[in-house]
């Protein structure tokens, strides 16, 4: 088997046995890795209808035949299991170091299960496998655990993925965070983790698997990196980071402001070029990315350096609560990344309480304070609530969907899908977005696939995936269908989103590593089988067409901006989806015949029994 | 005819000015405009962006004429108009 160890280090923490799970390769070819396999452990290990934070749940940490690879943009990691947020299937990525130390640690991944009797950390280093004590760091931020772990073990090229108090107290939205501020952040994985007692993964080592072709491999690198550096994406995301989207975003109507009733607000003060005049700004790299778009600020407080925002928490903790203050957006994204909170989630929480203040139902009497619209004080006083759990802190660390059940609220004014907050990419702008939204395997995910990407003008020839009139619903369900497949397919590879290259590349990426004959049609149905799997893993846990919807709050037609008076038409496009992903319009399953065709017999023995 | 373009997000930041008027011939076209753009100001962007041939500098940027977007350089525009450019790209 090349480019893969062809095992998996299987850990109960209950009973503390460790063993290695081996992977076929017809396994492999199937499943590929990243998320996708996590997904494939996960269904074979599930429940129906369980509780996510259950001890027998898996949790996955995984990576895929790219990872460690000398290509450009994989080092990336996928955490996947049953979303404590969500109910279910549930994954988030990252990047970083942590990818490479993984898959250098001599495992393609961990499944721990079980539920540890006190705080541990695991450590991987080249085939050897140690569960330590993690007593003395329960209760440290998210940097605090990086450090000592590394202190620890004496080792600085040690990286460690872990969880902050966030994690530790199962806050629904808890992240996992590595290498400083990168964030596993969606879904909710950090309280799982955080419910197995286990603090950290350290991960150490550079053991690589070989690799079918290794020249290939090389020279596909060489080229993959001069064909990023001559894209748009890479001097773009270099200069600004992914804020450099900010101002185009509100003058496309896609940044969300006001709790998603507008999408008109002054942004120059919060875009890619303010942050660069108002911190010595420092670009952050993932190991192998010729880009660096992560960005660091320096001495942002005297002798304290934080991680910069991107764009989704900075329209989250900008725009979306009418803050115009880029210092206290900044604030509370180090405050998310120390403690370990879904940005996202968070913000769109916080946001939500703005909105139901001014309509009355959350009084300061309730909260403690005066919420008018803006006031960046207040944001970072309720982050710090929800984190501490204090107050109405512990009503919004429970989500939207959760808040509009406890204030009575119509789930309608709950910006989710699925139960998973919305991202910063607003629907009604992208009509391919809110098909995405709505039919997204882990919930309203910008990232499977980011459909906006399309419609600006970025096409992918060998699936005809071509940009079509944004603000229009008509002609979208396939191209969304085959986009969300072949960007659920990076997270299996590992591969970064913004990575501009071809299909056809990807295949003489994956043939060269692997030795396999990947064509372009083969390689999307491998993003196919994978959206078909979680949506048979949330299907098992209860998921209905019923779930497919995007909530009358992010779909109301707003009466200004580049967007007024447009709604997208989401049932039309969904029918389209539907008919196109073959599946069952009653249940919202995917049929028999679209399980068989995709090779996932197991399923259909469960599903149509 | 007086054709306005304007230059939003970074592009602003490239070109250095955050719109320009330019003069076409009556009749002009969208791709007369790009020319006029490219013409101008393609050696301020980027070489991934200024660089690009004619036939490659379209796709870099996404362009509207107030809801309609324009693709085809044969699109006729109007004395006075305003064209809004963005980069054809967006941020996770």
């Amino acid at each position: 088997m090349k480019g893969y160890h062809g095992r998996i280090l299987e850990i109960d923490l209950s009973t503390r046995k460790m063993a290695d799970l081996s992977l076929s390769e017809d396994f492999l070819k199937k499943y590929i890795g990243g998320a996708t396999l996590a997904a494939a452990l996960v269904y074979d290990r599930m429940k129906k209808r369980t509780d996510p934070l259950a001890p027998e749940n898996s949790l996955i940490f995984s990576t895929g035949p790219f990872t460690g690879t000398p290509l450009p943009m994989v080092s990336r990691y996928a955490v996947g299991g049953i979303s404590p947020l969500t109910g279910f299937w549930g994954e988030a990525t990252s990047g970083g170091r942590f990818p490479f130390r993984l898959k250098g640690s001599g495992w393609d991944g961990v499944l721990v299960t079980g539920k540890a009797d006190k705080p541990v950390y695991l450590f991987l280093r080249e085939g050897k496998a140690e569960i330590r004590d993690a007593t003395d760091l329960w209760g440290n931020d998210s940097y605090q655990t990086q450090k000592a772990i590394k202190d620890e073990l004496k080792d600085e090229s040690v990286s460690v993925a872990c969880i902050g108090s966030a994690g530790e107290k199962q806050i629904k939205y808890a992240a996992i965070m590595n290498d400083s501020g990168r964030a596993a952040g969606r879904c909710g994985l950090g309280a799982l983790m955080g419910s197995k007692n286990l603090k950290a993964v350290a991960a150490s080592g550079n053991l690589r698997p070989e690799l079918s072709n290794p020249e290939k491999v090389r020279d596909l690198a060489r080229q993959a990196v001069a064909q990023i550096n001559g894209n748009l994406v890479s001097v773009a995301f270099r200069e600004y980071g992914t804020m450099m989207y900010t101002d185009m975003a509100m003058t496309l109507g896609d940044a969300p402001a006001k709790y998603f009733t507008k999408d008109v607000f002054p942004v120059s003060k919060i875009t890619g070029q303010a942050l660069r005049q108002a911190y010595t700004v420092r670009n952050y790299a993932c190991l192998g990315c010729p880009i660096g778009c992560g960005r660091e600020l320096v001495d942002f407080k005297p002798g304290l350096n934080v991680d910069g925002p991107e764009y989704e928490t900075a329209v989250g903790f900008g725009p979306l609560c009418m803050n115009t203050d880029l210092d206290s957006i900044v604030r509370a994204n180090h405050l998310c990344n120390r403690h370990g909170l879904d940005t996202i989630s968070a913000a769109v929480s916080i946001a939500y309480a703005f909105y139901l203040h001014e309509l009355g139902v959350l009084t300061k009497k309730q909260v403690g304070f005066e919420l008018p619209w803006g006031d960046s004080e207040a944001i970072i006083k309720l982050v710090e609530m929800i984190v501490a759990q204090e107050g109405i802190g512990q009503v919004l660390s429970q989500g939207t969907l959760a808040m509009a059940k406890e204030f009575g609220r119509d789930a309608d004014e709950a910006a989710q899908v699925k139960g998973l907050e919305m991202p910063m990419h607003d629907g009604r702008a992208f009509h391919g977005m809110a098909l995405s939204y709505a039919t997204g395997p882990r919930g309203a995910c910008h990232l499977k696939g980011d459909y906006y990407n399309v419609d600006l003008g970025n096409l992918v020839l060998e699936y005809m995936i071509l940009p079509s009139e944004r603000l229009s619903s008509e002609g979208k369900s396939e191209g969304v269908a085959k986009f969300q497949s072949l960007k659920d397919l990076f997270d299996s590879l590992t591969l970064c989103k913004f990575a501009p290259l071809t299909v056809t590349q990807l295949c003489a990426m994956l043939n060269s590593i692997t030795g396999w004959e990947y064509g372009a049609k083969e390689l999307l149905a491998a993003g196919d089988r994978s959206i078909n799997l979680k949506r048979a893993i949330s299907n098992q846990l209860g998921l209905t067409r019923a779930d497919d919807k995007l909530p009358r709050i992010c779909s109301a037609a707003l009466d200004e901006g580049s967007t007024a008076g447009v709604e997208p038409d989401l049932e039309k496009m969904l029918r389209g989806y539907y008919q196109f992903r073959g599946w069952d319009w009653e249940t919202g399953r995917p049929t028999k015949a679209k399980l068989l065709e995709l090779g996932l017999n197991q399923v259909v023995g469960e599903m149509y029994p | 005819m007086r054709v306005k373009a304007v230059f939003h997000g970074i592009l602003s930041d490239w070109v250095g000015v955050p719109q320009a008027e330019f003069n076409l011939p009556d009749g002009g076209t969208f791709g007369d405009l790009l020319s006029e753009v490219r013409k101008v100001y393609g050696p301020k962007m980027p070489p991934q962006l200024g660089n690009k041939d004619q036939a490659d500098f379209p796709r870099a940027f996404f362009a509207m004429r107030g809801k309609e977007r324009l693709n085809e350089p044969t699109t006729r525009l109007q004395d006075g108009e305003d064209i809004q450019f963005f980069l054809s790209l967006a941020g996770g």
